[in-house]
């Protein structure tokens, strides 16, 4: 009975943990918002890991940490997260903490687009078009590798 | 739930911190300058002397440095080539190809020291200071950064004159902001110096060492805790025994925000921790240009979301002459938008009830006290038909993160994230249809 309303009660508490981060974001509370979503995005919750990248990223409620955010907007990403992936694009495509690299930049964008959104779709064609032909092959090619891996 | 709390935390209000205009001499100090003379190998300065190259350090090609590659990393066409008369020039002169190149270039005379408010690495990925990056804005507030600069109550990161900054260039930095933390640059964490640090005395030093960790900044504030306020069960509260009663031999009694903190004598004391916080004040002309400035950015952020109001929101009529404080929205700056249905949000008071199909955007910065800009979320009301939500008084709330994440939408993906935001909105009188009208001195007339 106890681990069945564990495990009932669990995503609850993991949704009121990351509303009270997110009110509490919105509040510009930024160190609450940080303490409620750091241990979620630790447990692997999607949405937190972006929040906190984001976090990360403008130094609120934490000191900047470009490597940080790039972590774990990696962890949401690898998980599929098309926010996070067009993120990651981004910070390849313009060298954000990372050297940049057109073919990951691809990647990730090529990744993002797949759930259907816009953005990362016209990055990811933009960045086709400056490629060069080994570039594009090694893009294909990764991609593959991490649709099999995923 | 913490959330509740905060639900309507407060009325607009224009929160504000007069921040001194300081003006910074040898804002660079902290850097390398690049002089001929100085840098170079004292046998580089013989050979120079013979060749009668003072004018041109480049002349000698075999003994001069600047020439050799091997022993000048930065030789020939590179950008760091030191014989580049504008490198010599002072660290961060624009015309030093060494300042004007990538951002954290190991040649740049600027980057040397971390903490070097002239780096251009200071607002990059490399630079352990580069706090409240601000989301790597370029956009800042110049006025509030000189001040950070040279005013160490300032701003609470990347200032190398504050004790509370970046442990690279800040050997204070121990505990962050903990006027108790380091002893040697802290007056705070001697017992002797602190009457708030002997435990036995004052109950309230128990909290992390910190004067502050009782109500409103003031030990002494909070009654339960407080040595000074209960007589019958404080041995300290004679006069003699305990410091924070007698102003007499407590110089700091008197102070205003901690009694008990010898620091808060000084108000710029940068171990005082009453002395920073709050959000920055921006003048008419710095909010206009700061958001000019960061107006692209701020579309390229919320444009990540695919979200239509996101995309076409800049264009619509703006109802606020200039951004302003809005302590609904984390007191942060904020401008508001409205589409041709919800053109009534101009009429204010009078607004009445906004149609279907009505939309309104707030986009949204905030400004550290050391200058820093960070584009904060875009809020988003959308009117939709009666019946959608009547707990909303059928408004659709949609929080956009400068990621590009939405983290919710009323009615929709993460509904409930956005519950909050309708809780607030609809705490209005009933027949502003849940509108917060922005202050008066903000509105456009249209």
């Amino acid at each position: 009975m106890a681990v069945v309303s564990w495990l009932l009660g669990a995503p609850a508490l993991a949704h009121a943990d990351f509303v009270d981060g997110l009110a509490a974001f919105d509040g510009g509370d930024y160190a609450t918002s940080f303490e409620e979503w750091v241990p979620l995005a630790q447990r692997g919750d999607i949405e937190a890991q972006v929040a906190l990248a984001g976090l990360y990223m403008a130094g609120q409620g934490v000191r900047a940490n470009v490597a940080e955010a790039l972590r774990w907007y990696r962890a949401a990403a690898e998980q599929g997260d098309p926010v996070a992936q067009l993120n990651m694009g981004d910070f390849y495509d313009r060298g954000i903490g990372v050297a940049r690299d057109p073919v990951a930049a691809y990647v990730w964008f090529a990744l993002a687009a797949e759930s259907g959104r816009a953005w990362p779709a016209t990055r990811r064609d933009a960045l086709n078009a400056r490629m060069n032909p080994d570039q594009r092959a090694e893009a294909r090619q990764r991609l593959k590798a991490w649709r099999a891996a995923h | 739930m913490q959330f509740k709390k905060m639900q309507c935390r407060k009325k607009i209000l224009l929160s504000t911190t007069v921040m001194p205009l300081v003006v910074v001499a040898g804002v660079a100090a902290g850097g390398v300058i690049l002089v001929p003379g100085v840098r170079v190998a004292p046998a580089f300065a013989q050979c120079s002397a013979k060749k009668n190259s003072a004018c041109n350090p480049c002349a000698a090609a075999k003994c001069n440095p600047c020439a050799a590659a091997k022993c000048n990393p930065c030789a020939a066409a590179k950008a760091c080539n030191p014989c580049n008369p504008c490198a010599a020039a002072k660290a961060c002169n624009p015309c030093n190809p060494c300042a004007a190149a990538k951002a954290c270039n190991p040649c740049n005379p600027c980057a040397a020291k971390a903490c070097n408010p002239c780096n251009p690495c200071a607002a990059a990925a490399c630079n352990p200071c580069a706090g409240g990056g601000g989301g790597m804005s370029a956009c800042f507030v110049p006025r509030l950064r000189m001040a950070a600069m040279c005013n160490p109550c300032a701003a609470a990161k990347c200032n190398p004159c504050n004790p509370c900054a970046a442990k690279a260039c800040n050997p204070c930095a121990a505990k962050a902001c903990n006027p108790c933390a380091a002893k040697a640059c802290n007056p705070c964490a001697a017992k002797a110096c602190n009457p708030c640090a002997a435990k036995a005395c004052n109950p309230c030093a128990a909290k992390a060492c910190n004067p502050c960790a009782a109500k409103a900044c003031n030990p002494c504030a909070a009654k339960a805790c407080n040595p000074c306020a209960a007589k019958a069960c404080n041995p300290c509260a004679a006069a003699k025994c305990n410091p924070c009663a007698a102003k007499a031999c407590n110089p700091c009694a008197a102070a205003k925000c901690n009694p008990c903190n010898p620091c808060a004598a000084k108000a710029c004391n940068p171990c005082n921790p009453c002395a920073a916080g709050g959000a920055a004040e921006l003048t008419d002309a710095e909010a206009v240009k700061v958001y000019d400035c960061l107006m692209k950015e701020m579309k390229a952020a919320y444009a990540k979301s695919d979200n239509q109001v996101a995309l076409s929101y800049i264009s619509w009529p703006r109802y606020s002459k200039r951004a302003y404080v809005s302590a609904t929205h984390g007191n942060r700056y904020v401008q508001n938008y409205a589409n041709k249905k919800g053109r009534a949000y101009g009429a204010y008071e009078q607004a009445g009830r906004m149609p279907a199909g009505a939309k309104l955007a707030k986009d949204s910065f905030s400004v550290s006290t050391n200058g820093t800009v960070t584009v904060g979320p875009l809020f988003i009301m959308e009117k939709m038909r009666a019946g959608f939500n009547p707990d909303s008084d059928n408004w659709r709330y949609t929080m956009i993160m400068p990621s590009g994440a939405t983290f919710g939408t009323t009615k929709g993906k993460g509904s409930g994230k956005v519950e909050f935001c309708a809780g607030c909105h609809i705490s209005v009188a009933p027949d502003r249809d849940s509108l917060w009208l922005l202050p008066e001195e903000y509105r456009v007339a249209y």
